[in-house]
């Protein structure tokens, strides 16, 4: 498989062609446009057990797709649902996804949902994407992302980390050392250990945040 | 104290690496990313006067501006990452200390400890234009941080300019301002939909943004359903 990645860091999409028989796999409502002959089986990958655990869990999509091209190679362009930037990772063991942080990958690979909450967070929905396998792994975020590489701790709002490397180990954690009388619930990811983590550099749940206030107040009810 | 600022352009955010001692000044919620020996701080407070009365001015300005205090505790070195709510750029401005910046409601994005921040509220001004008419000011002399929605373009004033007011990022108060209607009457500007905009006079430096998030928060909110009183 050949592919590029276009438009980055604002509009990234992802541009692949298969070669005949080869397949890639995609999380469902990614596909852009594509070849006439590059098909496809939507299907709960893992079988459905699997895919609901996927869909409650993390907020990823159930189904995901498996394009095929038939015949000749083919081309599918994926674009993912924000704005922002798309790594194209070598995966050979593992890496953590923050939920609906997924675009695509090879087959090879395989995502389950990973509840790893604290007690008393589950509001926040700390559910992530565990990822396995060997063959290509594609993750997309709101905003560029910036790779840091982790050797001791280091700190990541709640929200902004993509993925990162199972050599690192995390906790989701009330900010110790921030002290305020406003923010005392404020959750941070804290790393600790050596590897990569990548930030992305916008949150939605920021942006809808700004955007709450504009929203039209409702109309006392006058019965 | 270095400051990068990465991904210019559409997500822009900026990057500091503290000595060890050193602290910068943001909005708070603006910090995205810390090395864990960085002392985060959430306060009102700002250098000089603040304390709880200046939070509630600045709440009062319209705006819940509260401050992240970082500090590269415990000797050594650190970096801390901070960026925007909206997508756009974010620009430094290198203050010498000759002037002060007035930066609009939400531009403000960070500064250096030694810099001394204050709010404006534009009182009747400000009410006047439906818009958040309230300025951080800031004095002294170190890096700015102002972020935008869109781009920034940076214009070198001598003379007179307008302005739309949803478009101003920020600007040296060697310029003096007027609020006023952008067409020949009240009428004629309030229909041509250009409302008001800010008549800058003198010379000095300022920064206009490509975007108007209001008016983009406007579009969204029209869209979306209703939300509780």
């Amino acid at each position: 498989m050949e592919h590029r990645i276009t438009n980055g860091p604002s509009f990234a999409i992802l541009e692949a062609t298969l070669e005949p028989g080869e397949t890639l796999v995609s999380e469902s409502g990614a596909m852009a446009w594509k070849d006439t002959h590059v098909v496809t089986e939507t299907s709960t990958r893992g079988g459905v057990l699997q895919g609901l655990k996927r869909k409650l869990l993390s907020g990823e999509s159930f189904f995901q797709n498996t394009w095929r091209a038939e015949g000749k190679p083919g081309s599918i362009a994926l674009a993912p649902g924000s704005a922002g930037d798309i790594i194209a990772h070598d995966l050979d063991g593992e890496l953590f996804l923050e939920k609906g942080a997924f675009l695509a990958s090879c087959e090879g690979v395989t995502v389950d949902a990973k509840f790893d909450g604290l007690k008393g967070f589950f509001n926040e929905g700390f559910f992530i994407l565990k990822c396995t396998g060997k063959g290509l792994l594609f993750f997309h975020s709101y905003g560029a992302i910036e790779a840091v590489d982790v050797d001791g701790e280091y700190i990541v709002d709640n929200g902004y980390a993509v993925a990162w490397e199972p050599s690192l180990s995390y906790k989701l954690t009330r900010a110790r050392k921030i002290r305020s009388f406003l923010f005392g619930d404020q959750l941070i990811l804290r790393f600790s250990g050596k590897g990569r983590v990548w930030i992305q550099t916008r949150s939605p749940r920021v942006k809808a945040n700004w955007v709450h206030p504009f929203r039209p107040v409702q109309q006392a009810n006058r019965n | 104290m270095q400051i990068a600022i990465e991904d210019r352009g559409a997500f822009a955010s900026a990057i500091i690496q503290l000595d060890a001692g050193e602290s910068f000044v943001s909005e708070s919620g603006a910090m995205y990313r810390t090395s864990a020996e960085v002392d985060v701080d959430v306060t009102t407070r700002s250098k000089g006067k603040g304390g709880l009365f200046g939070g509630l001015k600045r709440l009062l300005g319209g705006e819940s501006f509260f401050l992240s205090t970082y500090h590269a505790a415990g000797g050594v070195a650190g970096e801390v990452g901070i960026a925007p709510t909206l997508p756009g750029d974010v620009m430094q401005v290198d203050m010498d200390g000759s002037t002060r910046w007035l930066c609009a409601g939400g531009s403000y994005l960070g500064s250096g400890d030694e810099l001394t921040l204050d709010t404006q509220f534009q009182g009747l001004r400000g009410m006047l234009s439906g818009e958040k008419m309230f300025f951080v000011s800031v004095e002294g002399a170190g890096p700015l941080l102002v972020s935008a929605y869109g781009v920034i373009r940076e214009a070198a004033i001598d003379g007179e300019v307008i302005v739309d007011t949803g478009h101003v990022v920020a600007f040296e108060d060697t310029l003096s301002y007027e609020v006023t209607k952008a067409g020949g009457s009240w009428l004629r500007s309030f229909l041509g939909g250009e409302g008001l905009v800010m008549k800058f006079r003198g010379s000095g430096r300022l920064l206009v943004q490509s975007h108007n998030s209001r008016a983009f928060g406007a579009k969204l909110g029209a869209m979306l359903p209703p939300r509780q009183g």
